[in-house]
Order: structure tokens, then sequence, then C-alpha cells
């Protein structure tokens, strides 16, 4: 029998699955990949578990096909036939697949030469094929966190869920829009050891998927799953969406798992081995008005409260860190059954404790001894048993393996059982795409740095600021920004790309072509006008229909030269009373159509204050 | 051997899976983690490893007979998407016999109905001949006569065809015959094959004395259609709403699980007859403006009779009037039909039309084309010479309704 002494700190194995979305169109058809499209119409479906290709049925599918849930789905703009599962996939978006490549090259991984297309078996409704689409891309490679290296198992190219938009017991609505969206899915060997080095590895290769510059922004562009082992079985968390919740994920599931060994060490030595038929005996009579609003009105709306015997829990199910009461719970609650109580809550929830010492007595509870009490309908009998019984059986030999979601506050909460291998067969509908030597070259010839590396080399090659080269990185500026690095100063070239053409088409609402963008800057760049004559060159362009070859002989686009300055502010000084800098500045705004420095007007202003303070002192 | 384990060397790393299939150029071989890949053979070393057999998951038997109800129905299955599982050596979808997966369908009817489950075929809709019509309906026939329905699996492509077939071949049917298949096969989580079925069995276990299909309404799944086989037609590639009445077609609909019956013909009859003979020599011709009077000689050749697809209310370009009278003098039924899908011909409005009449085309009002063919090898084997127009406009099944109405699909 195992127990926690047996237990050693290196047993802790993390492993990360990261998923990120690419902002090219959707994997399978020529859908954009927006999210929060106009909603055109609404179907609903059901989904059945089917076997693979050894006749075997995956668990996690048994499980979601006995649930017989009712899916509904919001056709949004941007989806079509495909991902209404009315029509079969286009070929795989070779666009998405360069990228997936190219970053699994990254992580050095074995490339595949034939991208084969599998779908695996996800009948929660998701998927409203009830398979997601996933490709191996590439496999065994590693990246390097300090000294340690960490494996990576498998880079995957998959098409992204719907998107939940609510959900009750019996139905889940979901949108279309995140359907098809391409996830480049990377999968770490367990090879992770802590909390801190979990985010360490999920940060970086979070920035390495983004420099390549074609993901997408957003709440749940990035995504993480975590493996968890500590020595009873692996445990799937799923849908960490944030780097912050990460900590708090595995440290609460550590404890958790800690706790319920302990709770089952404890079990055990009770000489508790197998829990038996579940045996449910009806108690309702003894419970109307009984004081519990949540069994009253189960009662008023036709359901049966039933009470059965939890032997060797008492003291287990919740007292202190022991909360096998709340792994029963959980797990009923993915059907549907809310309200399970146990004895160790009560007397509690409004029920006193005759009604406590009636239970006890009917269902024959010794002192070790603890009961649960359900209010539920009556055909739902038979699950109750088999959750409880499955439940209790499967811990009771410290496996603990399953998949787990994770709520706001960190909490992990059993989700549904392990996926098996038995989940993925092939997508027949297309065929294996042959990556070919020219685009095997391509990939191969411009492999991705390592995401520091990637900013230190523009940092010093361009002497622009670290803040300025990942923004560069993330929105995939890189190859713009070399071009107009070329031309103008880097820190200037990076200040076009990242400020100025974003502010130009957010308050003007003008998108300008790279490579006028381009034009434009080297007809001023060889009159010294880069600097400040960019700006109003755009929108003068943009709203008289220029091409930059005419706005350059546009005068009011020239900038005001020295002399023309020093005149104008001695002007200004002789004839204002009370000007300071600032006021100076926006008075020339205010008045000159043409560009200027404004540094230079602020160096020209001091000067002659200065030479007029030292010319009345001579007086 | 599909399933040996193998252990492969593949650039320098040691990969571990299943073998699923191969071509001489690539291995197909499942990872253990569950992923197919596909790798060149002459890349890879393979090296098979024997193992114990160790039995996990769950594998269902299959299944003959289902439910325990007083409503005796029999599932004909003739192959199709419906019946299919993925191929894994070719990676097709192809048909099968093992047809337990379409028992999800039948779980809530299981105190109704008693289910049993019979494969008479194993072909793909587009490859049915005549001939096939006429087996099926034999079965049907033998049947009919010891179940209260039979329902039909058959692959969807030419569904309408069988179905018409059907429809005129049964003079009497004593229950209800009803085909259904499915756009998506059954081995997919999402397939439409379990909600058609569950339609199906329902109308087999209802009073209709006629041929139909049944098949979603929509792009949902609560809803399903069940459709007058002479009536319908399918007019999507994709879509698993494909088959849809061409009006007048729709004569009863399953909506979560219970059937409305809104527009019968008939009920059972109290015997069954079967007229089977059909002849083949009849053909459809598109007519486009890009036809010649020659294709219309050469489509026509060897034939007895030959419907012609025509445009709007049944009109054919002014050069193929002199064909269409030449056939008619050689003894070749011309039967006109409209492209339209919707709506009947009428000859009588235009001149084209009158001169075409006058040419000795016989109009088939509102029968859809092929069902005017299929109507046209009944009757060709079954009524005297005499009597054929009038047949053909007659309106024996179904087909070829006199009213049209609005609201009615």
């Amino acid at each position: 029998m195992k127990t926690l002494k047996e237990k050693q700190p290196d047993r802790i194995k993390i492993g990360l699955e990261i998923h990120v979305q690419l902002n090219t169109n959707k994997l399978f058809c020529g859908c954009k990949g927006e999210t929060g499209t106009a909603e055109k119409g609404r179907f609903s479906r059901t989904l059945y578990s089917t076997t693979g290709e050894f006749g075997l049925i995956d668990p996690a599918a048994i499980f979601e096909a006995s649930r017989g849930r009712v899916f509904n789905y919001a056709i949004t703009e941007n989806s079509c036939l495909v991902e209404m599962d009315e029509e079969p996939p286009h070929p795989i978006n070779e666009d998405a697949l360069k990228i997936a490549l190219r970053v699994s090259a990254a992580l050095k991984t074995t490339l595949l030469d034939n991208i084969f297309v599998m779908r695996k078996i996800v009948i929660d409704g998701s998927n409203t094929t009830g398979f997601q689409r996933t490709a191996l891309v590439g496999f065994n490679g590693s990246i390097s966190l300090g000294k340690t290296e960490i494996g990576i198992s498998t880079v995957c190219l998959e098409e992204d869920s719907a998107r939940k938009i609510e959900s009750n017991s019996n139905e889940t609505l979901y949108s279309l829009d995140r359907l098809g969206i391409p996830l480049i899915e990377i999968s770490t060997d367990p090879d992770i050891k802590s909390a801190e080095e979990t985010i360490e590895v999920a940060k970086m290769i979070g920035q390495l998927v983004e420099s390549t510059g074609r993901t997408r922004r957003g709440a749940d562009a990035i995504r993480q799953d975590v493996n968890l082992s500590i020595g009873y079985g692996r445990v799937e968390i799923k849908g960490v969406s944030k780097l912050s919740q990460i900590r708090k994920a595995i440290n609460s599931e550590i404890d958790r798992q800690e706790n319920l060994a302990v709770a089952i060490s404890t079990l055990r030595d009770r000489g508790f081995s197998e829990m038996q038929d579940v045996q449910m005996l009806d108690i309702t009579e003894k419970f109307v008005g009984c004081g519990s609003r949540v069994i009253e009105n189960a009662i008023a709306s036709g359901r049966r409260v039933y009470g059965f015997l939890l032997p060797s829990m008492a003291g287990l199910l919740r007292a202190g860190k022991m909360r096998i009461g709340r792994e029963i719970a959980d797990e009923l609650k993915q059907y549907g059954i809310r309200g399970f109580m146990h004895g160790d809550e009560l007397p509690g929830y409004g029920i006193e404790s005759d009604l406590v010492d009636f239970a006890k007595n009917a269902l024959s509870v010794g002192k070790t001894d603890s009961f649960g009490i359900v209010a539920i309908r009556a055909e739902e009998r038979d699950t109750v048993k088999r959750v409880v019984r499955e439940r209790i059986n499967k811990i009771i030999r410290y496996d603990f393996s399953e998949t787990r979601y994770v709520d706001e506050r960190g909490i992990t909460h059993y989700l549904r059982p392990l996926p098996g291998r038995n989940r993925m067969y092939p997508e027949t509908d297309i065929p294996p795409f042959t990556v070919g030597p020219e685009m095997m070259r391509e990939v191969k010839g411009n492999i991705l740095k390592p995401y520091a590396e990637q900013v230190n080399d523009l940092v010093s090659r361009y002497r622009i600021s670290k803040q300025d080269a990942e923004a560069i990185l993330k929105e995939g500026l890189t190859g713009s920004f070399a071009r107009l690095a070329d031309i103008v100063e880097g820190r200037l070239a990076a200040r076009i790309l990242i400020h100025t053409v974003p502010r130009l088409s957010r308050d003007f609402s003008i998108s300008i072509e790279p490579d006028v963008l381009l034009r434009l800057l080297s007809l001023l760049a060889k009159r010294g006008w880069e600097r400040y004559s960019l700006e109003p060159s755009i929108i003068k362009m943009h709203r008289e229909g220029m091409t930059p070859e005419e706005v350059i002989q546009d005068p009011a686009i020239r900038p005001l030269t020295e002399e023309e300055l020093r005149d104008l502010v001695g002007r200004m000084i002789s004839s204002m009373r009370d000007l300071s800098e600032k006021h100076l500045i926006n008075e020339i705004r205010r008045s000159q159509e043409r560009p200027f420095d404004p540094s230079l007007v602020i160096q020209i202003y001091r000067d002659l204050k200065k030479s007029s303070a030292d010319n009345r002192s001579f007086r | 051997m599909f399933g040996q384990l193998l252990k492969i060397s593949y650039r320098g790393k040691l990969l571990s899976g299943r073998f699923i299939s191969e071509d001489g150029n690539t291995i197909v071989v499942k990872l253990l983690n569950g992923y197919n890949i596909s790798l060149p053979m002459d890349r890879v070393e393979i090296e098979t490893v024997e193992e114990k057999k160790t039995a996990s998951g769950r594998v269902e038997e299959p299944q003959e007979v289902f439910g325990t109800g007083d409503k005796q129905i029999i599932i004909l299955h003739t192959g199709g998407t419906i019946a299919s599982r993925v191929d894994y050596h070719t990676g097709a979808v192809s048909p099968v016999e093992d047809l337990r997966y379409l028992m999800p369908a039948l779980k809530d009817m299981v105190n109704r109905v008693t289910v049993h489950s019979k494969v008479i075929e194993n072909i793909l809709s587009e490859s049915m001949l005549p001939s096939h019509w006429i087996k099926i309906a034999r079965e049907i026939g033998r049947h009919l006569n010891k179940y209260d329905g039979v329902v039909v699996t058959h692959g969807t492509d030419t569904m309408t065809y069988t179905g018409s077939a059907l429809s005129f071949m049964f003079q009497k049917q004593a229950g209800p015959i009803i085909l259904t298949g499915s756009q998506r096969s059954s081995d997919r989580p999402s397939s439409d094959a379990f909600h058609n079925l569950e339609g199906a069995i329902m109308a087999a276990s209802t009073p209709i004395g006629e041929v139909c299909i049944s098949f979603h309404a929509g792009l949902s799944d609560n809803r399903i259609n069940i459709l007058r086989a002479v009536r319908s037609r399918k007019m999507h590639s994709t879509r698993r709403d494909a088959i849809r009445s061409a009006g007048n077609g729709i004569i009863a609909r399953w909506n979560n699980g219970s059937l409305r019956v809104e527009n019968i013909r008939k009920p059972p009859d109290s015997e069954t007859i079967l007229r089977d003979r059909l002849d083949e020599r009849v053909g459809i011709y598109y007519f486009s403006p890009l036809s010649t009077p020659e294709d219309l000689i050469n489509a026509s050749n060897g034939k007895r009779a030959i419907v012609i697809m025509a445009t709007g209310l049944g009109h054919i370009g002014d050069r193929m009037i002199d064909p269409v009278r030449e056939l008619a003098d050689t003894g070749v039924k011309v039967l006109i039909s409209t492209q339209t899908i919707f709506g009947a011909v009428n000859l009588n409005v235009y001149s084209t039309g009158r001169r075409m009449l006058q040419a000795g085309a016989i109009s088939v009002g509102r029968t859809l084309p092929e069902v005017a063919a299929i109507k046209a090898m009944w009757a060709l084997a079954n009524v005297k010479e005499e009597q054929f127009e009038n047949v053909m406009r007659a309106d024996l099944r179904g087909e070829n309704p006199e009213r049209e109405t609005t609201g009615q699909d």
C-alpha cells in the first residue's frame, strides 16, 4: 500500500500543452479567424460516441455520450458550411502549416514530410463534427530553460473549438466564430519540476510562437493545459488561459492530491478496500418540510430524496483537509446532479439533528461510517450509484488520473476521464499533405531563433529599446522594420511602425500600403525631412489623393527652416508678452501649416531670450 | 499486419507505433500517443515487436434484433454512407455489414417497436441499377407480409430514384416502406444517420401506405421530414437536409421524438401487390442552349422513351422540334418535364409549346424528370401501349399532383 511517506519531491512531474491561435484564415476553410462576429442563426445537434480503428471506444467519449446533451450553435458571419459540419473540410491551410513548421523547426523537432490530419474525438459539443482535426507536424524536440533541456514531445497544428457561450445541465450554446481557427499545439515532456518553472517554459514557448508575428491577440489567443503527476496518475488541467493562474492551479492541485492521499490512506487503515453496490434508500417522506430549502424545492418539483451509506468515511468527506465529499460532488455535477450532502456537513443546510439521526439509523451508519443524501429524479438513481461507486473505487487505488478544469479562484474540479489513444482516427476527407522539398527549404532556411536572441539582435543591431523590439516581433513587423531601418535610423523606424502608423489608422482611418510608406520615407529622408514631415504628408496624401512623388513637391509638407523659425520666434517674442515655451510651440502649430522641429524652436527661443537679456545688461 | 506493433527508426529517432497501412511509398503508423503519421518507406527502418494480447477498452457485439415493442419493423440494408465505416487500409469511406453503430437511434423506442435487421445488398447508391431496384422491391415484398413496416437504408445520391421505382412497382403495399440514409457516415459522432433512422422507424410503425424517405428537415438534429419518395429530390451535395420536397412532398414531420402525420394519400393496403417489371429503354436528356438536334437523336438511340428536361414551362428551342417529330413518328415516346424542378409543364401557353405538342411531345405535368423516366420504365412494361399517354399524365402515386398551393413544402 502506498503512503505519503514514500513520496519524494522529485516525483512532481509537470508537462505543458500550449495552444496559440494563428492570425491566418481558418484551417480547413476560407473563413476569417475572427471572434465576436454577428450571429446569423442557430441550429442544434446531438453527438454519439463512435469507435476508433481498433474497434475501441474512448472512455472520455463514453462519458460525454452518457450525459445525453443537446448542443446549440450560433452561426456567425465568419462561418460557412464547413464549421456547421455540412460540408467536408477543404485542404489544409498552407499558410498556417508553414508557420507551424517554422515553430516546430525552432523547437528542434523532427519535421514530418507527410502531414496526416487526424480526428480527435471530443464530444462535449465544442466541435460540430464531434472531433477536433489535428495534425502532427514535428516530434521529439527540445527547448532550453537555462541549463535544463525541456523536451518537446509534439508540435501539432489543429483547429480551435467552438466558443462556449452558455450552458445548463442539458444544453450548451456555442458560437462558431472561433471554430476552425488554426492553433499550434506544443506539448512538452513531463520534464518540468515546479510551478515557477512551468510559468517560465510557458512564457518562453508563447513568446517564440508570437515572434513569428502571425499569432492572434486577445483573451484566449494563448491557452495552456497543464499535465501534472505527483505519483498518483496523470491529471490534465484544462483551460489555464492566464500565466498567473498556472501557479495557483498547480499548487492547489498538488494540495488536493496530497490531502486526498492522506484521506485514502486513513480509509484503507480503517480496513476499507472496495465500495460495494451503493444501496439507495428512499427517505423522501421524512424530509418533507425538513427545513432545507434545496431539498424542499426538489421534493416540490417531483424529485425524491435518497440516502446511501458511505462506509468508513466519517471525518474524511469534509473535515480539515479531508475532502472526499467534494470528489463525489464534483463528478455528480458533470451529470447535472447538484446538492449532494453528506454526514460530515450534517446537521447543517437547515437539516436538524433528528433527521440526521433518522438517516443514520435507517442506513445503519456505524461509528466510522458516514452517508450521503441526494434529491434527484428516480431515473437518476443509477447514475448516482455508478458515479459514487466508481469514484471511490478509483481513488481508493490511488488512481487520481483524470481531466480537470480550473475555476476563477484557481481551484481544480473534475471534468471527465482522461482521453485515451483510442480517441484518434484518420480524417478521411483530407488526403495527407506532402510538404515537399520547396516548402521544407523555405522553412529550414529561415529558422526562428529563440525569442530572447531575436530581441537582443534587434536591440543591438538597430539601437532600439527592448520594448520596441518586443513589439516589433509580436506584431510581425520584423520585415517592414528592417526595410524602414535601411532608410532612417532604427529608433525612428520603430516609432513609425509601432506608434505613427497605428495612430493614423485609429484617428484618421488611414491605412498606408507598406511600399507606399517606404517610397514616401525615402523621398523625405533624401531631403532630411523624415522626422517631422511624414505624418502631415500621409494625411495630405490621404485627403487629396496624392502619390508620394506629388506630396513631396507640396510646400505645405516642407519643414520650416532654421532661419524661418528664428524670424518667426523673434517676432513672437517682441509682440507677445508672457510667452512660455509650451505656449510658443502651440502658437506656431496653430499659425503655421508647415511642420517643424519643436526642439529647434525651443533652442532658438532660449538663444534669443539669452541674447536679449545679454543686450539689456550691456545698457 | 494491421495493428502490429512496430519499432521504427526515422531520421535518427526511434518511434513505436501500430501498423495501419502501406502503399509501397509510404507507411502509415499509429503512434502510441494516438497520432497517425505517414513516413516515406525509403527513410525508415522497421522492426516488429512481439507482444502479449491484452484487451482494453470496450468492444460491443453486433446486434440484429432490438427492442420489446409490439410493432415489428425490419431494416433492410443496401449500403451507402449510413452503413459506412472508415476503411483504414485505403483511408476511404467504404460500406460494411456491421450495423451496431445505428443502435443509438433505437434506444428511445425500445418499448414501442421490435427492430430486426438484414443486409440485402452492399452498394453505394451511385452504382445502383434498375436490377437492384427490382431485387430490393422483391425483398421488401417478402418482408411486408411478416412485418408491420419496412425501413430500407440506402445511399443518398440515388435514393429518390429507388424510392420512385418502388412507388410505382408496389401497386399495393400492406405496410409503410421508408427509405433513409445519411450524409455523414455513422462512424462519426455527428452523424445524421441516427435521427434519420429514428424518424424512419417511427414512420414505419405508423399506418402510411406509401413509399417515403426519412431525412433531416434542416441543419438541426431535432426535426426530420417524412417525404413522399416521388416528390423528393437530392438538392444539396453535402448538407444534412439535402433531400427535400419539390412541392407536395412532406407527408409527416418528426419533431424531437414525436411524429405528426399531415398529408398521406392512403393507409396501408390489405395486401401487397408487386408488379416488378421495368423496361430499361428509357433515357433522360437535358436541353440547353448548347443542344443540337443530333444530340437529342443520339440520346434517344435504342430508347423507347426519352424524358426531355426542358426549360421553363417545358420549352425547347425551335431547332429541336423537328427531331422531336422525327422521334415521335418512329414510336419513341417524347416526354416533356422541366429543369426548373419546381412547378408544372404547360405546353399550351406559348406557340413553342403548342408546336411541340403538334410534333408529338407528351407533357408529364408536375412530375419530376427522373420520376417521369422511372414511371415510363414501369408503364412501358406494365400498361398497354394505348394507355401509355394517359398513365403518364395521371397522378398514380402522388407524383403528379394537379394542384400546387403555397405554404406546402
